[in-house]
């Protein structure tokens, strides 16, 4: 994991949705073993006690579980991961509308606008 | 104190060797060049000597690189023993070089001069030297070593207290040293009444006035006789507990 | 204050006039990485000394409840600033020394750290270059099972590649049971593995905080704090 971290922003919060990111894009399947908070912090190196958190925040969340004696593990539950990717998505609309909105275009315009953009027949460019 | 010995010893012990193997072949060198040239006893004896002496002067050097060493290395001072042992431990060291010189002395007065040239020398007259004037001058001998490098330590110890304010410790501390050694003498001859003699057994203490050879050669224990030497017992206790307690205090150096 | 590492009260350090500490209180407690942040002269290296049981201080510093001294020195594993070996020794000299005065040295730890770091036994300690050095007295002082451990400036002056080493050892030999404090000036290469820091400022506490906290408060780095803290 090559990972750029910003230093402005809670360390543990980027882990997490790193970690969020790869189980919703399939690197991390479900019921896959998560490495241990001493690996990833030394691969990362990250304090550990911020590792610890981030999986304390992913459990919290259910996004991940941990079994007795053998480690933790990314939730084996699909509905979960579903609606992590449906959280995700959600907040990346969300800024993408707040973007717009500050750019000065009306909420219909926005549709519009989207519609053309993913349309096949078009390439993907406001015009 | 054992352990600290090991690396003191460890750390130094190449120049020891080099200045023992040196002094040796210096002595042989001589005893062979002057009993060939037919020189006279008295300044075969007296070259020898000086030849101890410098080697003498090496250890002690030596030694007190060795303790200023101490003083100051921090892997030294993180270690969880009481600052004392690094003091003995030092002195131990000085004083075990020192008796290696001696030793080399003995064993080369032993096997290599006659006696009636030692008696000569030494100014005994008719006086018998029995072994147990031996001893005792080879005991005093150790203690005296012990006791000058005790001072010497101390000497340095104050004049490093006294670095940390400025630059005068070296100075401070040639001058405490000059104080110390003519303080116990003189408290020494003050309670116990006795002037040294070159005759009196106890004392390693050589004067050669009227030779060519030169003189003073006073590798003396600053006292005589059992009085004293409790004298200096006591004051060796007082000056090590006086040592241990800067360097206790966490002395900066 | 039985469960703090390291407690300090009131602490005060004067050189000739100088006060080099001034009334610093903080407490460390177990399992934390902490950055002691400060520009030079600004008290980091005092302070550690403290702690050490190296110099002497006002006021009140403990060790696990023990007062910074003789008594503390077995607990405490200290990398100095200046180097810890004489340098007339060979590395397995040096791991030996460390070996025969403390009980909590671990042999085999630091076998593996000599080889972690590419260092060799018999090597000279007065030939090995600076970024060498540095990871000598890290093997020495991380191959300590002690419950504090103090680095001073452990990545000053030493190549990125030795930093990145330096950085994977402090973490793989990290113990829930004992504090690492470090200090630094380079924050940016090393914010990231401490739980709290503490600004340093002429020899006073000018911030102590969770690094997190920190992060989500003002919306800056570690580094742009430092920057502004100490911002002439």
């Amino acid at each position: 994991m090559a990972l750029e971290f910003d230093n402005n922003l809670p360390i543990y919060l980027q882990i997490m949705n790193y970690i969020k990111r790869e189980i919703v894009t399939g690197k991390l399947k479900a019921g896959d073993k998560i490495p241990s908070v001493r690996e990833l912090a030394a691969e990362l190196q990250i304090n550990p006690n911020t590792v610890q958190r981030t999986f304390q925040e992913l459990e919290r969340e259910e996004v991940v579980e941990t079994r007795r004696g053998l480690g933790r593990y990314v939730t084996s539950e699909e509905a979960k991961i579903m609606a992590i990717k449906k959280e995700m998505a959600g907040d990346l609309i969300q800024r993408f509308i707040t973007g717009m909105q500050e750019l000065g275009f009306a909420n219909k315009d926005i549709a519009a606008i989207i519609a053309e953009a993913v349309d096949d027949k078009n390439p993907p460019a406001l015009k | 104190m054992m352990k600290l010995f090991k690396y003191d010893w460890k750390r130094d012990s190449n120049t020891i060797y080099s200045v023992l193997a040196v002094l040796v072949v210096a002595q042989l060198l001589l005893h062979w060049v002057g009993t060939s040239r037919g020189w006279e006893p008295m300044i075969k004896i007296g070259l020898g000597l000086m030849v101890y002496v410098c080697a003498m002067v090496v250890m002690v050097i030596t030694g007190s690189k060795a303790y200023i060493k101490n003083l100051g290395s921090y892997q030294r001072r993180l270690v969880p023993i009481h600052p004392i042992y690094h003091i003995l431990s030092a002195l131990l060291f000085s004083t075990l070089t020192m008796v290696a010189v001696f030793a080399i002395a003995v064993i080369h007065g032993l096997l290599l001069i006659p006696w009636s040239e030692l008696t000569a020398f030494l100014e005994l007259g008719n006086m018998q030297l029995t072994a147990w004037d031996v001893i005792t001058a080879v005991a005093s001998g150790i203690w005296g070593t012990f006791f000058i490098m005790l001072l010497v330590y101390f000497s340095i110890t104050v004049g490093a207290v006294v670095n940390i304010r400025g630059k005068a410790g070296v100075w401070v501390g040639i001058i405490v040293f000059i104080i110390i050694t003519n303080m116990i003498s003189l408290i020494s001859e003050t309670i116990f009444e006795q002037a040294g003699s070159a005759a009196n057994f106890g004392i390693v203490q050589i004067e050669s006035g009227s030779s060519a050879v030169p003189d003073t050669v006073s590798v003396s224990s600053l006292g005589t006789g059992l009085g004293s030497f409790l004298f200096e017992l006591v004051a060796a206790a007082l000056l090590l507990w006086l040592m241990a307690w800067p360097i206790r205090k966490k002395l900066e150096i | 204050m039985k469960e703090h590492i390291l407690h300090l009260q009131g602490v005060s350090k004067n050189y000739a006039g100088k006060k080099a500490l001034d009334q610093v209180s903080l407490s460390i407690g177990k399992g934390k990485i902490v950055g002691l942040l400060g520009t030079n002269g600004s008290g980091k290296s005092t302070l550690m000394k403290i702690a050490a049981g190296l110099i002497p201080y006002e006021g009140n510093a403990t060790v696990l409840g023990k007062p910074a001294g003789l008594e503390s020195k077995a607990e405490v594993a200290f990398m100095p600033d200046r180097p810890l070996t004489e340098s007339w020794m060979r590395v397995y000299e040096a791991i030996r020394m460390q070996r025969d005065f403390y009980p909590d040295f671990d042999e085999n730890k630091a076998g593996q750290m000599l080889e972690f770091m590419n260092l060799r036994d018999r090597d000279r300690v007065s030939t090995l270059s600076k970024g060498m050095q540095e990871r000598l007295q890290l093997t020495l002082t991380l191959s300590r099972r002690a419950r504090l451990y103090l680095l001073d400036e452990p990545i000053g002056g030493v190549d990125p590649v030795a930093r990145t080493r330096i950085l994977d050892a402090i973490l793989e030999f990290y113990d829930e049971d004992s504090s690492i404090v470090i200090s630094t000036h380079l924050v940016r290469e090393i914010e990231r593995i401490f739980d709290e820091v503490l600004f340093l400022k002429q020899g006073k506490v000018v911030l102590q905080d969770e690094v997190e906290q920190l992060r989500s408060k003002h919306g800056k780095s570690v580094e742009d704090l430092f920057k502004e803290v100490f911002a002439e």
